[in-house]
């Protein structure tokens, strides 16, 4: 019982580290003159009286929000978890706090902080609501809904743009997404002229599992999948639109149902799942291992991040296509 | 016949399924289908024929030696054995991990062998037998979970593993394990006529000039080698041990021989066909066929031990109770001192360092955060612990079972379950409704389980027995309910691990309105149980309705271990242990008894959130597993203490 429970809550660690982006129900209409900040979000309304400045972050992808409008987290859960799988441009401070798991964050160390404002997502803290706010205004994202599903990568753009209101850095979130957008045009144009054999790619986030490998293959809606199309690349997988957290998940015989592609892939280095399959005849037909066109994104992408996540694996993608 | 048609469904299924007659039509014509079939399926369907017919001569021949039918690598504990040292193995000889799987695993299964061997004692008592390796089982996988929570890294990779999985990337483990499984059956094959002659009977047997204890060490030396061949391979993956040699024994076979070479073929069948079904249930994600093996194998093992204990009416042992104080006030002092101290030390501790003791006063002023975190925290765990405590004393009472618990009996579990199912049924529901479909579940449980043991007389051991089952059954279960759903039901996981994280006030009013409601109530009858104890007939004689009292506080003991868990969720051993260490301490007089008891359950619970949280601080270990960490030993302890007693 114990050992099932913790291989499932060990799953669910990833799982809802992929937690990837809040959906912004609306934007607030903020024409109010006395300048409050009024954030709409999963579970409510919050209200700030002027930017926050001591945020506490509860999931990985938020912190990355927060980092990229220039500001540093007083605390994060899960700190020594967010250097091994987030690898973007910036970094998190050294004296940032880590605060416990992102499944049972420590209450009374994110008390002590004394924030201004967390940020979570609601399918993970939803139940201990009440006493988040206890401690500060707290802003929970979702991205489990049908319709935060649809489109992980508005979603994540969306609960971007909310991070980016609360904090008051809205025209540096604009920059941001600019320079997003405009590496995806100068890389978009890079691949053209490197020829590829085909346009359709496999992307997959894979561990090894027993010996076993297994695959996450990302479906269309994904974060990754949207990034890679702005790149000029076209998802090999057409099903399984409404995929959760954007991807399914598949053994070596599921992979050969896409393997028309150039398989893209996310693997941590210490994982042996290539040698694993070194000898493994079903692995070696494919066809795009028999033509050679695996290319190597890094294990350190975070794939349900978000605009510098998605900054990285656009860099990744190049060097790795380039190599 | 069957054999050849299963197991050509097995290696039609696959993820890239195309159903089981285009499967075959397309083989020859495409060389992809063809590569599946020689290099994934084939090789799990030989490897799970391995397995199980590995799994069914070893349980048949432990059978044989034991004469004891509920025997096999699982039921003695030495998968679990096997499976904890592979992976101690792996955390603390990471390099060498890949390095002599099947001597670890071998010195494991012996290692779990020889304890449950001496817990037992020669006899080797059918169902005394089953429930010792069970517990050892328990015991070897909470320990694994926690090595688990401790070195999450290096172990990830054999989660999946720890429950059993067919899963086979090539021929490399059939290689490997094909030679071993050969040799050692030609072995068994070669002593079967030696085997034989252990169904004689011992003294038969020696008559005759057989040296009987050579040919029992070496049956145990054939079986749990056979059993550690695939731990060392697949895992282990319980009940096709104990299953197929009833089958074989079912069909006629008697000799050893015969029935050797029929294990071979029904145990290859039951795990080939229980891998059908698991893929039959999810195709995408690879699902521990050990959890179908459980689900199809619980409740015979169930029926088996039913069967075995009839007409043996091993009656109800008595609660031994030492009474070390003649003076008891004394005792409740000095025990409420420690309650004191526990809980002012556990004050104390917030979030990742103590505060200073010249300070707490002025922080218990100050921070409101105390107040909204860890002083609800602490309380809830106190009262959950003294409710827990008192669920198990009135069933320990009742049913004259000193092996009598909610976690125990299985109705914590049931409780687990039924919240899982509740979630899973309505997706939409709020979460605090998983309490009431805990409390429906645990009710549930005790239903099954008294309406299960009412023929056998509730022998202890029955019962016990049965809880195991049921939790096994019921954790398969749930790991396939959470495979199958897609929910996102980390809250519900939490829970069910057994944590007091996140109590508000709202659960201290809850539990101090359960202690305030109850525990007058209980005090009041302690004399009752009193009486209960010494057996129905004195009961009414002295004019007790018995039965009717019996149902009443059976109800009313379930009730307080499903609000426990409503509360804590699914931490188990608090209801075994406390009544027993206040016995130990005050005697069975249930009147000096209570206020130990209760006592002892506050502080056990208290302590273990407080380790909980301070272990891994800022991080949570769930105080659930903390408690099963001290419970499963502490059990296996008491299951020896009660052995002697029936010897008596």
């Amino acid at each position: 019982m114990k050992k099932l429970l913790f291989l499932v809550v060990a799953m669910l660690v990833v799982l809802a580290g992929c937690a990837e982006k809040g959906k912004v129900d609306k934007e607030a209409k903020d024409s109010d003159a006395d300048e409050k900040i009024e954030i709409t979000h999963a579970l409510g309304t919050a209200t700030f009286d002027k930017a926050p400045e001591r945020v506490v972050v509860l999931e990985w992808n938020y912190a990355e929000e927060v980092l990229a409008l220039d500001i540093q987290p007083v605390g994060v859960a899960d700190v020594e978890g967010f250097k091994k799988w987030v690898k973007i441009d910036k970094q998190l401070g050294d004296d940032v706090v880590d605060v416990g798991t992102r499944q049972e964050p420590n209450l009374e160390e994110i008390a002590k902080l004394n924030p201004d404002v967390i940020i979570t997502l609601a399918n993970n803290h939803g139940s201990i609501q009440k006493d988040l706010e206890k401690i500060a205004p707290t802003i929970f994202y979702d991205t489990t809904s049908k319709e935060a599903t649809k489109d992980l990568y508005q979603t994540a753009m969306d609960s971007f743009k909310t991070t980016a209101k609360l904090l008051q850095k809205e025209q540096k979130a604009d920059e941001v997404i600019q320079q997003l957008e405009e590496k995806y045009s100068t890389v978009k144009q890079e691949i053209v002229s490197l020829n590829l054999p085909t346009k359709k790619f496999l992307f997959t986030q894979a561990y090894t599992v027993n010996q076993a490998p297994t695959f996450r293959l990302f479906t269309k809606n994904s974060m990754v999948s949207h990034v890679l199309e702005k790149v000029g690349f076209e998802n090999t997988i057409t099903d399984h639109l409404d995929a959760d957290w954007g991807f399914i998940e598949a053994n070596i015989e599921g992979v050969s149902n896409y393997q028309d592609a150039l398989f893209m892939h996310a693997v941590q280095e210490d994982d042996p799942l290539f040698d694993n399959m070194k000898n493994n005849k079903v692995w070696n037909d494919l066809t795009f291992v028999k033509d050679n066109q695996l290319y190597d994104i890094g294990g350190d992408t975070w794939t349900f991040g978000g605009v510098l996540s998605a900054e990285t694996l656009v860099n990744n993608l190049l060097k790795a296509i380039k190599e | 016949m069957l054999f050849l048609l299963l197991a050509s469904v097995h290696v039609s299924q696959g993820q890239s399924s195309l159903g089981y007659v285009t499967f075959w039509q397309q083989l020859r014509h495409d060389p992809q289908q063809m590569n599946f079939f020689l290099y994934s399926r084939l090789p799990r369907l030989v490897i799970g024929c391995i397995a199980g017919a590995a799994l069914a001569v070893a349980g048949m021949i432990m059978q044989s030696i034991t004469k004891n039918p509920l025997a096999s690598a699982s039921t003695l504990g030495i998968h679990a054995g096997a499976y904890f040292f592979v992976v101690v193995w792996a955390i603390f000889f990471p390099k060498m991990s890949g390095d002599f799987p099947l001597l670890i695993a071998f010195g494991g299964g012996l290692a779990a062998a020889f304890l449950v061997w001496g817990l037992v004692g020669r006899a080797l008592d059918p169902v005394r037998v089953a429930l010792t390796g069970l517990i050892v089982s328990m015991l070897f996988s909470s320990f694994t979970g926690a090595l688990q929570l401790f070195f999450a890294n290096e172990v990830t990779g054999l989660f999946l593993w720890g429950s059993g999985s067919l899963l086979q990337l090539d021929w490399s483990g059939v290689q490997f394990a094909w030679p071993w499984f050969t040799v050692t059956l030609i072995v068994a094959l070669l002593v079967s006529r030696k085997l034989d002659v252990l169904l004689l009977g011992d003294e038969t047997a020696i008559g005759l000039g057989e040296k009987v204890g050579g040919i029992k060490v070496l049956g145990w030396i054939i079986a749990i080698f056979l059993a550690s061949i695939t731990v060392a391979v697949v895992g282990p993956i319980g009940f096709v041990g104990i299953i197929a040699p009833h089958i074989v024994r079912l069909l006629g076979f008697r000799l050893h021989y015969s029935m050797i070479l029929g294990n071979i073929v029904i145990g290859a069948m039951l795990l080939i066909g229980a891998d059908v079904l698991v893929r039959f249930i999810t195709q995408t994600q690879e699902l521990p066929v050990g959890a179908m093996t459980a689900i199809i194998g619980g409740p015979l093992l169930i029926y088996l031990a039913i069967k075995m204990s009839k007409g043996k009416k091993e009656q109800a042992s008595a609660l031994g109770g030492h009474d070390f104080f003649p003076r008891k006030w004394p005792v409740v002092l000095c025990i409420a001192a420690l309650a004191f101290l526990v809980l002012f030390v556990s004050v104390l501790f917030g979030g990742t360092a103590f505060t200073p003791v010249n300070e707490i006063v002025q922080e218990l002023a100050h921070n409101v955060y105390v107040w909204d975190f860890r002083v609800p925290r602490i309380v809830v765990s106190f009262l959950v612990g003294m409710l827990m405590a008192a669920g198990g004393m009135i069933l320990q009472a009742v049913l004259r079972n000193p092996l009598a618990d909610a976690s125990v009996l299985g109705v914590t579990s049931g409780a687990g379950m039924f919240a899982m199912i509740l979630l899973i049924l309505f997706p939409g529901i709020p979460f605090y409704f998983i309490p009431v479909g805990a409390f429906v579940g645990a009710m549930l449980a005790m239903a099954v389980i008294l309406l299960f043991s009412f023929r056998s007389g509730f022998q202890p051991i029955m019962l016990v027995l049965m809880g195991v089952s049921i939790s096994a059954i019921g954790s398969a279960i749930i790991q396939i309910i959470v495979v199958k759903s897609k929910l996102n039901i980390t809250q519900a996981l939490t829970w069910l691990s057994g944590s007091t994280y996140g109590s508000s006030w709202e659960h201290v009013l809850l539990a101090a309105c359960a202690v305030v409601l109850f525990f007058p109530v209980i005090y009041y009858f302690s004399r009752t149980f009193d009486v209960l104890l010494f057996g129905d007939e004195l009961a009414t004689g002295i004019g007790l309705k018995t039965q009717k009292v019996r149902l009443y506080m059976i109800v009313l003991g379930v009730a307080l271990s499903a609000i426990s868990v409503a509360i804590v969720g699914t931490i188990g051993f608090i209801g075994l242990l406390a009544p027993h260490a206040a016995r130990r301490m005050v005697g069975i007089k249930h009147q000096h008894m209570f206020p130990i008891t209760i006592l002892l359950g506050g502080i056990l619970l208290t302590v273990a959130d407080f380790l909980g949280r301070y272990l891994l601080a800022p991080n949570d270990v769930p105080a659930g597993l903390l408690v099963s960490l001290v419970g499963a030993p502490y059990l296996l302890y008491l299951l020896r203490k009660t052995g002697k007693t029936v010897a008596k």
